[in-house]
């Protein structure tokens, strides 16, 4: 029997840089919501999805009192609230070993926040700073008899959705699928006519479920289908779903993507996201990424130090390709997208000369509905306000290309920055430049 | 010949009267296409004037293809609305809907797309594509008109601006059409879908295929084209130097079986025989290069 172990299951708040900049590179300008672990449990415990009765706390009075309504049978858990996974074995500036702690008692829980509450937490998906630490979580452990794996998720293949299910609970599923694919099971669900009774009993079935256990799964399933629809979820993954001494069946982690497309009819989860961003440290968010983000932009940094500016997720992956390939390392991906504006290709530049690293600034635009000239004007007006200090190499083909060109060549001859200023039509030929500017 | 659309299409305008709508209304028109009307809901009976051309406006697609002959309609209605209007447009059984709109909900392109499976009557391209392009006779959605002419190329790709790199790398070869598919979870029209038509297109005679990392099916249209297409075929796989992490989440991997890499979708395409250039030029390069074109 495994006895309330929780403390490895922090919860897998996707840590922007392991998760989410990939997603965004993926799936274009597409993002996830980024929940608090107490606000999935919430939103679970709304759709009457078994989870560990708790709240939030943020004083340790209060997490002292939360404590004490609750059972502390399966032991109590206290969990310091950071979007960052690894808080078990993390540590905080306290000096206290753990951002995740079992507890007998209400006192201990209030000792423990003590040392939580106002101090950073450092993990492996952390800054090396950490996050600061603005609340606690408090909830009741369960124990353990075995432990199984749910998701649900948008098919690529059949374009609907699936199921995924495994005995093999409690790890990570992509060994479990490496070791024993057997151990795995699929069920294509279409969308049409939803998770029928007869494809939720199979599901269950799969998992071994017999008895009570069987039929409150087959509930369990139907809430969780629900939750997914209900919520514009992309991806729900229950891990471990667990069974109980007791025999029931509890969502112990749970990782839940919303589709921010749907934001316009989630309202609810547009203000969670919002209050849950604001309890996670700046530090979380990479400074400039927000800036771009309120400018429009889908900006994500990287090592490099050749700070890229193009129109066009597809295009501007091609160029962090090509720099790369001749020998060279992108700073960042920026796609300013179809119809930046001048005041947004203004921005993106302010964002890659703030950019430490860099060494040379790449501009590869295919005007097409995009105006050439308009991405000219915004490299003039940022020049004039930003101090660009490194060279800029332009590559620019397309609408008004002509037209960019001479405003360019005016500018330069203008004397009106000191800036730096290649212009190369060719895109093979002008990454090379840039490449052999970055490295002088 | 052409895939899909061609000189006779008779386009429809889905959000017509928006801003995004008038502003690519007039540059479908400049470039060709035969325009014929507009759909807005409640705002039928109108007329609209772009640049001397008068458009009739209709509530539903259904009035619009009675009283127009349209067979094509392109959407530019905005994401929250965008379901409904696909929806008027399979009932109404039209035959080809490119949807251009970004940031639909994957819910909603999920559902949209099976009720279209459902009535088998219905051709969805997109969401969130630039659209296609037969050039010289026909410009459905976004893509630049004036990058090159007609020709012997066909391409289909997931990204926008990859497509104008490529059309632009060959402009002096042509394209039959290049069809931008989108590169959203849920597509109504597959790069397979495409180089089925391509084959059996007989004015295309070689074709490119761009991909970009995420999802596997770039690796499913390798599977097809070593089973299917013996026309030749270059491809270019974008976002090799992408950051790692999990590219789909474990589960999505799981179910799709790929790694959603580049350098796996490359491999892929490679094992089914198909050049895969490095560069958008190289990847032109290649092509010139089967086909016996000097440039």
């Amino acid at each position: 029997m495994f006895s309330s172990i929780f403390s490895k299951y922090a919860i897998k708040s996707t840590a922007r840089h392991q998760l989410m900049a990939p997603q965004m590179l993926l799936t274009t300008p597409r993002r996830f919501i980024d929940l608090h672990e107490f606000q999935s449990k919430f939103i679970m415990g709304k759709f009457g999805i078994n989870v560990q009765r708790g709240q939030l706390a943020k004083t340790p009075e209060e997490a002292a009192a939360i404590a004490s309504t609750l059972s502390n049978k399966g032991g109590l858990i206290l969990k310091a609230q950071v979007k960052a996974g690894g808080r078990g074995k993390g540590k905080l500036t306290s000096g206290l070993k753990g951002g995740v702690q079992i507890c007998k008692t209400p006192q201990q829980i209030q000792d423990f926040t003590k040392q939580m509450l106002g101090y950073n937490l450092i993990t492996h998906q952390t800054p090396p700073e950490g996050l600061l630490v603005k609340s606690v979580l408090v909830h009741e452990g369960v124990d353990i008899d075995k432990q199984l794996y749910l998701a649900i998720l948008h098919d690529r293949k059949n374009q609907g959705l699936c199921v995924v299910s495994s005995v093999k609970g409690g790890m990570d599923i992509e060994e479990v699928a490496k070791e024993e694919p057997e151990a795995i099971k699929v069920h294509t669900i279409d969308i049409r006519v939803g998770l029928t009774d007869e494809i939720a009993a199979k599901v269950i079935d799969s998992l071994q479920l017999t008895g009570k256990l069987r039929e409150q799964g087959i509930e369990q399933l139907k809430k969780l289908y629900k939750m997914f629809n209900d919520l514009d979820a992309t991806q729900i993954e229950v891990n471990p779903w667990a069974i109980t001494p007791e025999k029931d069946i509890y969502c112990v982690d749970a990782k839940i993507n919303i589709d921010d497309a749907a934001l316009f009819r989630q309202e609810d989860l547009a203000q969670m996201y919002k209050d849950g961003a604001g309890s996670t440290s700046a530090a979380d968010y990479d400074v400039n990424e927000e800036k771009a983000v309120a400018a429009g932009l889908n900006y994500i940094a990287l090592e490099g130090n050749i700070g890229c500016m193009v129109n066009g997720a597809g295009l501007a992956m091609a160029t962090m390709d090509i720099i790369q390939l001749k020998g060279g390392k992108p700073a960042n991906f920026l796609d300013v997208g179809g119809g930046a504006t001048t005041s947004q290709v203004k921005t993106a530049f302010e964002i890659l000369s703030q950019h430490h690293q860099v060494k040379a600034i790449f501009v590869n635009i295919f005007g097409g509905i995009m105006k050439c000239d308009t991405i000219a004007q915004g490299i003039i007006d940022a020049a004039a306000q930003v101090k660009i200090d490194v060279p800029v190499v332009v590559r620019l083909t397309g609408t008004n290309a002509d037209k960019a060109f001479t405003l360019l060549d005016e500018f330069s001859k203008s004397n009106k920055s000191t800036m730096k200023l290649i212009v190369n039509p060719s895109f093979d030929s002008a990454a090379q430049t840039v490449v052999q500017a970055a490295a002088q | 010949m052409s895939i899909f659309i061609n000189s006779a299409s008779k386009v429809i305008v889905q959000g017509m009267t928006g801003s995004e709508g008038t502003k690519h209304t007039r540059r479908m028109l400049a470039s060709g296409t035969k325009v014929v009307g507009g759909v807005t809901p409640g705002k039928g009976g109108q007329v609209v004037d772009i640049d001397g051309t008068s458009l009739p406006v209709f509530n539903t697609v259904a009035e619009a293809m009675a009283a127009t002959g349209a067979n094509v309609s392109v959407v530019f209605v905005p994401p929250k609305f965008a379901k409904a209007a696909v929806i008027d447009a399979i009932d109404a059984v039209m035959p080809l809907v490119v949807v251009i709109t970004e940031g639909i909900p994957v819910h909603d392109s999920a559902s949209f797309y099976t009720y279209a499976q459902t009535k088998g009557t219905t051709q969805i391209i997109g969401p969130n594509c630039p659209g296609l392009i037969s050039p010289g006779k026909s410009n459905v959605g976004i893509i630049p008109s004036d990058i090159t002419g007609s020709g012997p190329i066909g391409l289909v790709s997931k990204s926008g601006t990859l497509t104008y790199q490529m059309m632009y790398e060959l402009r002096d070869i042509g394209f039959s059409t290049a069809v931008g598919i989108g590169g959203d979870p849920v597509i109504g029209t597959t790069h397979i879908d495409c180089l089925r038509a391509f084959q059996d297109d007989p004015e295309t005679t070689a074709i490119v295929m761009i991909g970009e990392i995420g999802g596997d099916a770039e690796e499913r249209a390798a599977a097809f084209i070593a089973e299917y297409v013996t026309k030749p075929v270059v491809g270019y796989v974008a976002g090799f130097t992408a950051p790692e992490g999990k590219t789909m989440g474990h589960a999505g991997a799981i179910v799709s079986g790929s790694s959603g890499t580049a350098q796996g979708k490359k491999d892929a395409l490679e094992a089914a025989g198909v050049k895969v250039g490095q560069t958008p030029s190289e990847t032109a390069r290649l092509l010139r290069a089967i086909m016996g074109r000097q440039q």
